[in-house]
């Protein structure tokens, strides 16, 4: 980014219109003085191509001194406005025109979502072609066959879902408000099918990265994956008499479906606590106990021995309360943990 | 306040703003060209300036200001009416400073 004086691009003139240098300065230099002129007699001044300056009035008001914290009064003052000319606004942004504002749907959280996302997938997400998503959603297909491979290497990691499902039901019940929406676009004739086409995009993106929660164990995302995969449906079902393929309407259903019969295996300690259930670790069997001498907390005793922040699987693998108020004497228990997979998608 | 903003409208009804045809015949009369022509350089120049934009140059004007491009972040915004979610794209727009001598005039003759 580099900065250019207004001689600079005066050389254009000298270029195209065959003024000598000298009178080309000279005419940049007037021009901005002619709009200076006029917008200091208070008046409004309009370039075509370039903009519009305004002199606005602001009104006094109050506000607290950074410094002191005092209450001072801000003077009324006037101030220049510049509101670029529409094309000079186009061409300006030109390099971001491709992008259009979308509409989310109910539920869907870009908050977690926008860490693993760089601007290029974000980019990938606006212009997502009908290819693409055929492209994704094979790609779920091999993660179903991928997922009982998985159960039987550690059980543990799919304890956590039976936790997950009874969220699905009160995310159902958001289904109604998502279908009057749908209407609202569908008057839109213009737009529609690209908005769908952004929308569905998206949503495949979030099936893909919904099976990568899996992995990363927290359940705040496999939360999502249902979430959106009920959105999804409720999409294709609207656009079903439309362009769109009815071929891989059945297919994102299944991902979620599949999993649900395969987790009878349950941590119990992860049942007992969802700080344990949502934490990076689980509990895998005893290490070595410990007895409480005089002085020590709780919490001391947690930290020494496991870190800060750990107290939730030493209350649950000992069946404290929380915050629990412990006596010179007893005994606890310190659990061995083991860290959760985390798998990139 | 209503009083005010009264006035202030009554004002700018009254005022005669400049537009483009009026900003044209005074750079006209103050440089000696024809209008056709102002208007012409004048469009060269606004192309180059827009070319400098695009190649992410800042523009400085003497006793003007500086004209810039700036980013601004992809964000979500709320419809207030209907509370629809919307992803607002990223966006480069054009900004202008003024010179800071000429806020200073600003500042104090209102």
């Amino acid at each position: 980014m580099g900065k250019l004086t207004i001689q600079e691009i005066a050389k254009i003139l000298v270029e195209k219109n065959g003024l000598d240098q000298k009178a080309a300065n000279r005419f940049a230099t007037e021009m901005f003085a002619v709009i200076l002129e006029r917008l200091q007699q208070g008046e409004q001044v309009k370039v075509k191509g370039l903009g519009t300056w305004k002199i606005i009035d602001v009104e006094a008001r109050e506000s607290v001194s950074v410094r002191t914290g005092e209450r001072v009064v801000i003077d009324g003052h006037s101030k220049v406005s510049f509101t670029p000319d529409a094309t000079m606004k186009e061409l300006v942004n030109r390099p971001f025109s491709q992008f259009e504002t979308v509409v989310l749907n109910d539920g869907v959280e870009f908050e977690d979502l926008k860490d693993d996302l760089t601007d290029e997938e974000l980019k990938e997400e606006a212009s997502l072609s009908l290819n693409e998503e055929s492209v994704a959603i094979p790609e779920e297909a091999t993660v179903i066959s991928e997922e009982p491979m998985v159960i039987s290497e550690e059980p543990t990691v799919i304890s956590e879902e039976p936790t997950v499902i009874p969220e699905e039901p009160t995310v159902i019940p958001e289904e109604p408000t998502v279908i009057p929406e749908e209407p609202l676009d569908l008057d839109e004739e213009s737009h529609w099918g690209k908005w769908l086409l952004c929308g569905l995009g998206i949503l495949a993106l979030m099936a893909a990265s919904a099976w990568g929660g899996y992995y990363y164990g927290s359940s705040k995302k496999t939360a999502l994956a249902p979430d959106t995969v009920v959105v999804k449906d409720t999409v294709y079902v609207a656009s079903s008499d439309s362009l769109m393929g009815v071929a891989p309407q059945e297919q994102a259903p299944q991902t979620i479906v599949e999993p649900q019969p395969a987790e009878p295996v349950t941590d119990p300690y992860a049942a007992k606590d969802e700080r344990v259930r949502l934490g990076a670790y689980r509990i895998v069997g005893l290490d070595h106990t410990v007895r409480v001498l005089e002085g020590q907390t709780f919490y001391s005793i947690c930290r020494a021995h496991l870190g800060p922040d750990m107290e939730c699987y030493v209350e649950v693998f000992n069946d404290l309360p929380r915050n629990p108020s412990i006596k010179v004497g007893q005994t606890i228990k310190i659990p061995k943990l083991q860290l959760k997979k985390r798998r990139k998608k | 306040m209503y009083a005010s903003r009264m006035r202030r409208s009554l004002t700018y009804t009254l005022r005669q703003d400049m537009n483009n045809k009026e900003f044209i015949t005074q750079l006209a009369e103050r440089t000696g060209y024809t209008a056709k022509d102002t208007q012409k350089l004048v469009n060269t120049l606004i192309d180059a300036m827009g070319d400098a934009f695009q190649q992410d140059n800042a523009i400085l004007v003497p006793n003007f200001g500086v004209f810039e491009t700036k980013k601004k972040m992809e964000r979500i915004m709320i419809n207030p009416s209907s509370g629809q979610r919307m992803l607002v794209p990223p966006k480069l727009v054009l900004n202008f400073k003024p010179n800071q001598t000429w806020k200073d005039k600003l500042k104090g003759g209102r």
